[in-house]
């Protein structure tokens, strides 16, 4: 009867370490994973910082030429605030500060468009050197922008699926790691703006 | 709540979708690895073999790999976007150093437009931005393109972008330059040409190109490269293709990907 109970609790204590030893793998492949996913969200961070940059020169060619738009500076000028404020901790990604971070960039991709659109009236700064780098250079942002949304997702896609499949998804729930949003696809407004040359 | 999971589910299936639909449009590629590819039949076979073994010598100085495709239809996509995917999925350059190039022309047809673009690997977005991009786009293909000479136009972007990824000259000394690249293009295939024909010169005494030699020194390409005309340039890819002996004098082809990543980064232009 002895021997008979000393092996019962052996057999336990094997399950428990087994367990122990497969939950703080899962843990670890979870935090390695969620790591690609802040890395892959700073880089999305940089990009969208990166055209943010580009804005000041920007305005200050066109307003050189382009004396009466002053609205639509404005609006770059106000919309590049608004942008530049929101910023997101990759720690605490959640679907509505997700939200918030793409319409406040989406409304500046739109502020930019229309700026863009009127220079073209402007045949003196279209041919303007300055202009021209500008625009290559935006354009070549909003290719970034695309670029890294797009990886961001993938990173987001494989943490989640991690989180979610069977039977990770009990280390997930047991160790507290949540599913994270991704970016939308444009509507609207998100559109990235068409630069024409 | 199992309603809005339901719903992600099917986002992300949606996204993955549209990934892999992009993808399909993408050539594949290459197997075995070339530098050139020529999908789109704009070059003649010894004008691609030239640019392979420029675009594989530079490889081999430099680890830049520098990647010319030409493509009949681009599927809907964006030149930029295809570019890009072309680079990232092919993986053009080392994995360190991220320091691939994908120069890709889309030959203008009766009912479309041309198109022609630069990708840079991440690791070159600093050497040759966005707007060094687009100048070489404008300054030294475009006006080729628009006699339908794509070999001249391409072999013009090479020798400049060549040296200014290597960082033998700099982006700002380019963008001040006025007489455009053809200049240093030429400087550094006079460059390539000593070392050139150093290496034959060894490869001879090891008895190996004894053949091709007749044809050496006939330019064939006749309406090719402005800086190619005087040259004994032309001769090379009649003699690669005659004999054994020039691919044997550099050690073999171009020895593949290297694992590279692109962020976007380039410019283009359409005529």
């Amino acid at each position: 009867m002895k021997k008979g109970c000393l092996i019962a609790v052996i057999a336990v204590v094997a399950i428990v370490l087994l367990v122990g030893i497969w939950a703080v793998g899962a843990r670890n492949s979870f935090v390695t994973k969620e790591e690609g996913v802040a890395g892959a969200w700073s880089q999305v961070e940089n990009v969208y910082q990166r055209r943010a940059d580009l804005i000041p020169n920007l305005v200050n060619t066109v307003k050189g030429y382009a004396t009466h738009e002053q609205t639509t500076l404005e609006n770059v000028v106000n919309a590049r605030a608004k942008a530049t404020q929101i910023t997101v901790d990759p720690e605490n990604l959640d679907a509505e500060k997700l939200r918030q971070f793409q319409e406040a960039q989406g409304e500046l991709g739109a502020a930019i468009g229309r700026l863009l659109a009127v220079s073209e009236n402007y045949p003196d700064l279209k041919a303007n050197e300055n202009f021209m780098q500008l625009q290559a250079q935006l354009e070549g942002t909003e290719n970034r922008i695309a670029v890294e949304r797009k990886k961001f997702n993938e990173t987001v896609r494989e943490y989640n699926v991690s989180v979610r499949k069977f039977p990770g998804n009990i280390a997930a729930m047991i160790f507290g790691f949540d599913t994270k949003p991704y970016f939308e696809a444009a509507d609207g407004a998100e559109q990235a703006p068409v630069v024409e040359f | 709540m199992k309603f809005l999971t339901k719903n992600k589910a099917i986002a992300a299936l949606l996204v993955l979708l549209t990934v892999s639909a992009a993808m399909a449009q993408v050539p594949a590629r290459p197997d075995p690895p070339r530098l050139v590819n020529d999908l789109a039949g704009i070059l003649a076979p010894e004008q691609v073999k030239w640019l392979e073994d420029s675009l594989v010598r530079f490889d081999r100085r430099t680890s830049n790999q520098v990647v010319v495709v030409t493509i009949q239809d681009l599927g809907g996509m964006d030149p930029a976007e295809m570019a890009y995917e072309i680079g990232e999925q092919w993986q053009v350059g080392t994995s360190e150093d991220n320091n691939g190039v994908v120069i890709l022309v889309k030959p203008k047809t009766r009912d479309s437009r041309g198109q022609a673009f630069i990708a840079t690997g991440y690791g070159l977005e600093g050497a040759l931005p966005d707007a060094t991009c687009k100048m070489i786009v404008d300054r030294e293909m475009i006006p080729h393109f628009k006699n339908n000479d794509y070999f001249s136009g391409i072999a013009a972007a090479v020798g400049v972008i060549c040296p200014i990824a290597a960082g033998e000259y700099s982006k700002e000394r380019y963008e001040e330059d006025s007489v455009s690249g053809t200049a240093i293009g030429l400087v550094a295939l006079i460059g390539a040409l000593c070392l050139f024909f150093i290496i034959v010169a060894i490869s001879r005494k090891s008895g190996n190109g004894g053949n091709g030699n007749s044809s050496n020194g006939t330019g064939t390409f006749g309406p090719g490269g402005i800086f190619l005309g005087g040259l004994p340039f032309g001769g090379m890819g009649g003699r690669g293709s005659g004999g054994s002996g020039f691919d044997s004098g550099f050690g073999g082809g171009f020895g593949g990907f290297g694992g590279g990543s692109f962020g976007g980064g380039g410019a283009g232009g359409s005529w």
